[in-house]
């Protein structure tokens, strides 16, 4: 696979058990700092706020960001920025299994080569238009990641080819399959878009399906979602925003074609036979 | 694995040819459901030896589903599928008592070496 966590990575190998996984993500947040105590200690919140928000999470079942910042004594920004520290002082999922005696150093060093070579290594030159468009995290993502699950699935390859800011003739006149992802704590959707010509769906609905598709109908439409809905997990997993499941509508399909978001990016891949567009919107909500 | 029913919830008709296609190859009966309720629905009436839940459907998800099997039956073998890989819905879903958490697209020898755990 390409994007999990590693201890998700285990599990699906069948090296550790979902027990040992459970012991260790316990493990894992019993030696990760509290939010409110990484609050205080940045000078976000006094001591005393901390604590108020410890007490009404226990009665609302909320996360302590989300009741943070819905009291209004944090923001988006600073509750992103203490889960990214706090994520940072956690010790890794290996070193609690090894401290746990569920797997040696020697595995964990082993696995970690295994499960990195599923990971982000894309070192390519990416046009500087990229890094300048409104989501470049998010772009450099999409162009790392859709390749690979093209070529999971299609088993063949496929490359990014140009990268524009408007629609042009070939995007407008393509159907379209759309998943739209509401950012975190944020007014604002983002909508991640597949789009391509019915020939080249069939194709990439054929390869999921393992089934020649020659009719564009529900299930090689339903295909096609499929396959979106399969690369929007993988991009999303890593991404720099909090994002659950919950986030991400199902995939919808659009026979006819409307960019009109507030920003707009497409990145346009060739595999030689198949074209397809990946278009990055963002609405307000 | 034959005589062994599979019941497979996912709202994505093309996810279900595709496993239950994987599946019946191996002799394995399979029930398919399009959404949660309807897999909780089916689940009393098959009692398959194990569930494969998609994590996001329409109406009842796979978490709000696996839920209500788990309390139908807390010695449910459910494994839960996703295109997603988050670790709190990992996490979330094997604390409420799915046996395992597989990421789409599926790697079918990987899920039926799962599978045959499971019912065997």
């Amino acid at each position: 696979m390409i994007t999990k966590f590693f201890g998700q990575f285990l599990l699906e190998k069948g090296i550790i058990d979902k027990h040992q996984l459970l012991t260790a993500l316990d493990e894992q947040r019993a030696q990760s700092p509290l939010l409110g105590e990484l609050a205080v200690e940045m000078g976000l919140l006094t001591k005393a706020q901390a604590k108020t928000l410890n007490a009404a999470q226990m009665k609302e079942d909320k996360r302590f960001g989300d009741l943070a910042i819905e009291k209004e004594l944090l923001t988006d920004a600073q509750v992103n920025e203490l889960l990214e520290n706090q994520r940072k002082k956690r010790p890794y999922i290996g070193q609690v299994l090894v401290r746990l005696g569920f797997l040696t150093d020697e595995q964990v060093t082993q696995l970690l080569a295994e499960h990195g070579k599923d990971r982000d290594t894309n070192t390519q030159h990416i046009n500087t238009e990229v890094d300048s468009c409104f989501a470049p995290k998010l772009a450099h993502r999409i162009i790392d990641v859709f390749p690979k699950i093209y070529q999971r699935v299609c088993k063949r390859a496929i490359a990014l080819h140009s990268i524009h800011s408007s629609a042009d003739a070939q995007s407008a006149a393509q159907p379209r399959w759309q998943q739209n992802i509401t950012l975190n704590q944020r007014n604002s959707l983002l909508s991640l878009s597949l789009l391509c010509s019915q020939q080249n769906a069939l194709q990439i609905g054929s390869a999921f399906m393992n089934m020649p598709l020659q009719e564009f109908d529900e299930l090689s439409i339903d295909a096609v979602n499929e396959f979106l809905n399969t690369f929007t997990g993988h991009v999303y997993f890593h991404a720099e925003e909090n994002i659950d499941s919950s986030a991400i509508s199902p995939p919808t399909f659009m026979p006819t074609n409307e960019l009109a978001a507030n920003e707009t990016l497409i990145m346009r891949f060739d595999g030689g036979d198949c074209r397809c567009d990946i278009v990055v919107e963002l609405r307000d909500k | 694995m034959s005589e062994q029913t599979i019941l497979i919830a996912d709202d994505s008709l093309a996810q279900r040819k595709v496993l239950s296609h994987v599946l019946q190859q191996e002799g394995i009966n399979v029930v398919e459901a399009e959404d949660g309720n309807v897999a909780i629905e089916k689940y009393k009436a098959y009692a398959p030896c194990l569930t494969i839940l998609d994590l996001v459907m329409p109406n009842c998800g796979g978490k709000e589903a696996l839920r209500k099997i788990i309390e139908l039956d807390a010695d449910a073998n459910v494994i839960i599928a996703s295109s997603l890989g988050g670790e709190s819905d990992v996490e979330d879903c094997l604390r409420i008592g799915a046996k395992s958490y597989v990421q789409k697209p599926y790697d079918f020898a990987n899920l039926l070496e799962q599978i045959r755990q499971q019912c065997d």
